[in-house]
């Protein structure tokens, strides 16, 4: 697996360049709107949709067909871009953070740290169960059809969020909830995000052990 | 005596094609040539090989064990080399050299970057910049820098220049020298077959045909150039296939020296390979 990794890592480095003027357009972007949360959310969105092109890289030049003459088996090919896509999260979550904290040093915002750092990992939580959703479809009909199920899977779930935000606002739900239990109930989200990458990750794995090349 | 590859009933059944109870096998030590047109079955059969399809029915060993391209370990012995190169664009020939290493325990580094300075292919320029002949190189090259007993090649000599695809049988007779180890060469290019291999593997519609030894098909077949006279007087049993012509009648037969041992006024010549595929295949049509 290791070497499956280095081998997408190699490959992700073209576009390296292209991150790096997309980050400082979001650092100048949030400094002048005065608005730091947007940075984190943008550079962990952009960091994730890596693993599409890591994967239509492969796909381009079908390359789990010959990864799999190598002493590389089918759930190793899924367990790569797992870890891939959890490396890639946890980058952009990280930059994102330290983006974060750089942004609010220069401009204090109107929001307190605690409340940053649950809208962080809500949109770690979100994206986990959005690109959870995508993998296994990525492996059953490839990256460019999925791409386009990617929309549907963002609707669906942020749908779904503005459901729950509604709801708490008509129960009143905001004045009960304290700072701690917000960040009790992102932790929550992210253990629950995380029990459904797995269950996302077995289900691609059922998909590789049939599919033919 | 021992088998690199066992095939047993291999059924693979699409829409309009069926690769239809392949069996034969592999042995140890040799070169063997698998030959058959377009279409025939080859690809479906090295991919059920390698596991990369799923077989209806049918029975697949590589060295012994029960569908050994399931076996991580086992596939340390093999490397497969195919028409095309599956290296992602962006990657370059020292980036392969180190994702290797990770990937085969036995990555040997200086015999890769030999093979590439063998092959010319510059270590710092993406692959995408790569002709798909230097692509097929590379493979080659990676193929044979881990110490494989058996290289299977789907076509793969096919986009290579006369020049290299010389190099690159000579090294597979080097390669050969060592008793275990094993080629299984799937290829259109019948001079090449010809040239090193020591059994063919015809392949026909998804059926097998014949699997002989080389040396003994080049010595026993022939193709009879003679009237329509003599054609007809030839023992149906020997023929394999005929093509006619306004002026003289051409006949592949499967053991010319019992004609050449009667008093005969036509001309005997010895079959190439390429004969032997063009008639059989004609005359299973």
């Amino acid at each position: 697996m290791k070497g499956l990794l280095l081998k997408d890592i190699y490959n992700l480095r073209k576009v390296s360049r292209q991150y790096l003027l997309i980050l400082l357009f979001f650092t100048l972007y949030c400094f002048f709107l005065k608005n730091p949360t947007f940075f984190p959310m943008m550079t962990i969105l952009s960091f994730s949709m890596l693993i599409l092109t890591s994967l239509g890289y492969d796909e381009a030049v079908s390359f789990d067909k010959y990864a799999l003459t190598l002493p590389v088996c089918r759930e190793d090919l899924v367990r790569t871009k797992y870890v891939m896509f959890l490396l890639l999260l946890g980058t952009g979550s990280v930059i994102g953070m330290l983006g974060n904290l750089a942004i609010n040093f220069l401009i204090p915002d109107v929001e307190s740290l605690a409340e940053q750092l649950v809208s962080i990992l809500s949109v770690v939580a979100v994206f986990l169960i959005v690109f959870s959703t995508m993998l296994p479809l990525v492996f059953k009909m490839g990256v460019e059809k999925a791409r386009m199920l990617l929309m549907v899977c963002y609707i669906a779930i942020f749908g779904v969020i503005y459901l729950g935000i509604t709801l708490m606002k008509k129960l009143n739900l905001e004045d009960i909830l304290t700072e701690p239990m917000m960040i009790g109930l992102a932790i929550g989200g992210i253990v629950l995000a995380v029990l459904y990458v797995f269950a996302s990750y077995c289900m691609s794995v059922r998909i590789i052990r049939k599919r033919e090349w | 005596m021992d088998y690199a590859i066992e095939v047993k009933g291999l059924t693979k059944k699409y829409n309009g094609f069926t690769l239809d109870h392949v069996s034969f096998q592999i042995p140890t030590g040799s070169i063997v040539g698998f030959i058959g047109e377009n279409g025939a079955g080859k690809s479906t059969t090295i991919k059920a090989i390698l596991d990369l399809i799923q077989r209806d029915s049918g029975e697949v060993q590589l060295f012994g064990k029960k569908d050994g391209a399931q076996d991580k370990e086992l596939k340390e012995d093999i490397s497969v080399i195919f028409d095309e190169c599956y290296f992602p664009d962006g990657l370059r020939v020292l980036d392969v050299n180190q994702m290797m290493k990770q990937i085969y325990r036995h990555w040997e580094p200086a015999t890769f970057l030999e093979y590439c300075r063998r092959f010319d292919l510059p270590d710092k320029r993406p692959v995408k910049e790569f002709s798909r002949g230097m692509k097929v190189k590379l493979s080659i090259a990676v193929g044979l820098s881990h110490k494989a007993k058996l290289i299977i090649l789907d076509d793969a000599c096919g986009s290579l220049d006369p020049i290299v695809r010389n190099e690159i049988l000579d090294i597979f007779m080097e390669f050969i020298q060592e008793e275990d180890h094993t080629v299984f060469l799937s290829s259109h290019i019948t001079s090449d077959i010809e040239k090193i291999c020591d059994y063919i593997l015809l392949i026909h519609k998804g059926r097998l045909l014949f699997f002989e030894n080389k040396d003994a098909l080049l010595y026993d077949y022939g193709v009879v150039r003679c009237s329509e006279e003599q054609y007809r007087e030839i023992n149906p049993e020997l023929i394999v296939g005929v093509q006619k012509n306004r002026f003289e009648v051409e006949v592949l037969v499967n053991n010319r020296h019992i004609l050449d041992e009667r008093p005969h006024d036509y001309v005997i010549d010895q079959a190439s390979i390429e004969d032997i595929l063009l008639y059989v295949v004609k005359c299973n049509l």
